[in-house]
């Protein structure tokens, strides 16, 4: 006989309070598996996941949790075979995290029995695994919400249950912690056969870089359940979550981020200048604002996604040709940003700093016809800086040298716009 | 997760700085020792003080005399009230016939209510419940009603051994009806804690309201000796009641205690509660059918006595902190103290043989210190 599927469903609908809340899911966990469970609010990841572990009873269709109809089983054989996570917990008793912890051997234990060495181990290897073996003797209630998060992800891990099923897991973690959760689940299904983890989840990078599936949940319904690479696309991402995004595949792991803001509202046009701004790394935080204030229609790029610039210039309505976070510049988006050059006025090279990520932004502007204003500004002496052995500030000083004008301040960059612009107008 | 990490280094830190973070209280173990010696010598005390003082040495001598362990034949101190002498015999009468059960009794009560109030504060995990909850202290006085003013209807004059056998057994029934229509009605599908908290609070005042209803049917006269039964009190304290009660509270109350470790994961909630493997709607059922066997018993020998099930478990929980599994042993040793203490007050503090109902000495000591309880919370960790 072969070893039976940690996890089997078929079928499941689901009502609560009379409303249809899934509907027709099948899904099956192999051996070493982790399934991420995404779709937006509401979509019924965690009625799935209850019905999953026979918490919540399905009007149709079958769970099977390790071979065996989960309504099959008695609590306690259950509770051997699933570990839960929920989403969040409000103790009405300030007991100790060790004791917290402890709770997790109940269906080993039994309601009378008494702890022996295994569920000490059990107890003491979760305290240890979660880093909270200093924290074992404060109250539950007087930790903070991502503390207590890892209280329960604790919790969870003391059970020992080959299968872990977790209601977003972190999302009161700080970056940190979420790579340790998700890559403790990683090592976990690994470790041992016959363990799987199902975990719903809202960061969809995340999901991507640690589950070997995805469950997209869409109203009730699976609208994929396939590998990151195959199912993460702009159009199911749009199908499940209503909004658009721009996904990308850098070595193997899927990206996805917000396009650039969609509907920057129409500027009344003072008479100003379309100005591009090369910036990045927050030299443009004195310009774009500036520029704004003013009334030119201004640009940006290229930047990465998460650069202090960028978030200022999504917050400016500044239209911005924008990358992945900490990478290259790829070719559709030096498309984008040679678009927004050509159709500006006048293009100024913020006192930012060149490296190789994006000195692209000079050779596009090099490459240029000449029939528009460039200006270089510079910043206090040390600020710009060359990474790129010289490339950089030689694509500089062609610029210059192409009739590119070195302006020592905003202000007095402001004043040559402004002068220029009023020149322009009748 | 376990490679050491900078974040680890300051909590590393305070693993040695003990004064750091809230401390937890004492092991449980050293809390029940410690509440237990305490109960010997208060219930020891207890007996010393009351209408007649018995000297010390005598109540030691009659005590061993009785188990067999002391073969002399008379008491080593003379006893004399208002300058008459009372004989060794009649002080054993006093002790074995009067003062034990009523200290015994107490004692039982206050640990019968201080377990079911512990059970229902975990059960609806809410910190206001008490044995009453459910509507039980109304059943019980509905009950004795029915008895005092039957009786009066009937023109029964009833004997004083059957009153003494009347009143309790009615008053449990009542008290055990109300708890059952709540069982009952924890077998809905839309019972959950707040559903059956708030059915006990109708049930309570509709029997309220019944038993004034009875009581209005009759001259005034009746509601008297009522209203003294309802303060409670453990004059009228027998070895029978003494024994029943014993027992109930040995086998109800011990099944009880075994139910700590349930009580602790009810306490995260019926999601996780379940998810742990627990049956919560049997489980609620069988900690409710507990909780009302010792509150209806312990209602039907002593009336209706507030505040030692609310806040003993409290109090245990200020010692040693929440853990259901020895805050229920803690708290039954609490409430039997805290009642033979107040048993002791409502017999001495008015003076000349005159007793007060112990009910009006919970309700005094009691009420204060829930408020002090609560703002000391209050202000201390924020735990709300």
């Amino acid at each position: 006989m072969t070893a039976a599927l940690p996890l089997e469903a078929q079928g499941i609908s689901v009502d609560l309070g009379g409303r249809t809340v899934l509907t027709g899911v099948d899904l099956t966990l192999s051996d070493g598996e982790l399934l991420a469970v995404v779709g937006p609010n509401g979509s019924g990841k965690t009625t799935l996941l209850r019905t999953l572990l026979g918490l919540q009873k399905p009007r149709t269709g079958r769970v099977q949790l390790l071979g065996r109809p989960v309504d099959e089983l008695s609590p306690s054989a259950r509770a051997r075979r699933a570990a839960w996570m929920p989403q969040e917990e409000r103790p009405s008793e300030n007991l100790s995290v060790a004791d917290y912890v402890a709770l997790a051997r109940f269906p080993h234990i039994g309601a009378f029995g008494l702890e022996d060495e295994s569920d000490r181990q059990a107890i003491e290897g979760a305290l240890v695994a979660c880093e909270l073996v200093t924290f074992r003797n404060r109250g539950v209630l007087d930790l903070s919400g991502g503390e207590r998060q890892r209280v329960l992800f604790a919790r969870a891990l003391a059970q020992a249950a080959p299968v872990l099923v977790l209601d977003e897991p972190t999302s009161h973690l700080d970056m940190a912690r979420q790579f340790e959760v998700l890559g403790y689940l990683d090592r976990f299904r690994r470790e041992a056969p016959g363990r799987a983890v199902i975990v719903a989840m809202h960061d969809l990078n995340l999901a991507s870089r640690y589950a070997n599936r995805l469950l997209w949940l869409a109203r009730g319904e699976i609208a994929a359940l396939d590998t990151p690479q195959a199912s993460v696309t702009p159009e199911r991402i749009f199908q499940v979550f209503g909004v658009e995004t721009v996904v990308q595949t850098r070595d193997g792991q899927v990206v996805v981020f917000p396009p650039r803001s969609p509907e920057a509202p129409p500027r009344p046009r003072v008479a100003g200048l379309r100005v591009h701004v090369v910036c990045g790394g927050g030299s443009g935080e004195e310009l774009l604002p500036a520029l704004v204030a003013a009334g030119h229609a201004v640009s940006a790029g290229a930047l990465n996604l998460l650069d202090s610039d960028q978030a200022l210039a999504r917050e400016l309505h500044v239209s911005a040709a924008v990358e992945a976070p900490f990478s290259a510049l790829s070719d559709p988006v030096r498309a984008e940003n040679r678009r927004l050059m050509q159709s500006a006025d006048a293009i100024v090279v913020a006192p930012l700093c060149i490296g190789a990520a994006n000195l692209a932004n000079l050779e596009d502007l090099l490459e240029l016809d000449g029939t528009r204003w460039v200006f270089v500004l510079d910043g206090p002496s040390s600020v710009r800086r060359d990474f790129t052995g010289g490339r950089g500030d030689r694509a500089l000083e062609e610029l210059e040298r192409r009739g590119a004008t070195r302006v020592k301040s905003t202000p007095v960059l402001m004043k040559l716009l402004n002068d220029s612009s009023r020149r322009r107008s009748p | 997760m376990g490679r050491p990490s900078e974040r680890s280094v300051p909590s590393v830190a305070r693993l040695e700085d003990p004064g750091l973070g809230p401390r937890r209280g004492r092991g449980p173990t050293r809390t029940l020792l410690v509440v237990g010696v305490a109960l010997l010598v208060g219930t020891l005390a207890s007996l010393a003080v009351g209408p007649v003082a018995i000297p010390p040495e005598n109540l030691a001598y009659l005590l061993l005399h009785r188990i067999g362990l002391l073969a002399v034949q008379d008491c080593p101190t003379r006893l004399v009230v208002d300058g008459t002498s009372v004989p060794c015999s009649i002080q054993a009468e006093i002790l074995f016939d009067s003062l034990l059960p009523i200290v015994l009794l107490s004692l039982l009560v206050g640990a019968a209510l201080a377990l079911s109030g512990a059970a229902m504060q975990g059960l609806f995990r809410n910190p206001l419940a008490d044995p009453y909850l459910l509507g039980i202290s109304s059943g019980s006085a509905l009950g004795a009603a029915l008895v005092f003013v039957n009786a009066s209807f009937l023109g029964i004059t009833l004997e004083a051994g059957q009153q003494d056998i009347l009143v309790p057994l009615l008053a449990f029934l009542g008290a055990f009806a109300a708890g059952l229509v709540v069982l009952v009605a924890s077998h809905s599908r839309w019972a959950n804690a707040e559903t059956l908290i708030l059915t006990g609070v109708a049930l309570a005042a509709i029997l309220g309201d019944l038993m004034v209803l009875v009581i209005s049917l009759r001259p005034l006269a009746v509601a008297l000796p009522l209203t003294f039964w309802l303060l409670g009190g453990f004059e009228s304290a027998t070895w029978d009641q003494v024994g029943v009660l014993a027992a109930v509270v040995v086998v109800a109350g011990g099944i009880l205690i075994l139910h700590g470790r349930v009580l602790n994961v009810l306490q995260m909630g019926e999601e996780t509660a379940a998810g742990l493997g627990i049956s919560v709607p049997s489980m609620r059922r069988r900690l409710i059918l507990l909780s009302v066997i010792l509150t209806a018993t312990a209602v039907a020998f002593s009336g209706v006595i507030g505040f030692v099930g609310l806040v003993s478990p409290h109090i245990v929980r200020r010692i040693q902190g929440p853990n259901y599994q020895s805050l229920l042993p803690a708290s039954a040793l609490v409430g039997a103290l805290l009642l033979v203490v107040a048993n002791d007050v409502a017999t001495s503090v008015l003076g000349g043989g005159a007793i007060l109902p112990v009910g009006v000495v919970t309700g005094v000591m009691g009420g204060p210190f829930i408020l002090y309880l609560l703002y000391r919370r209050r202000s201390s960790a924020g735990s709300a």
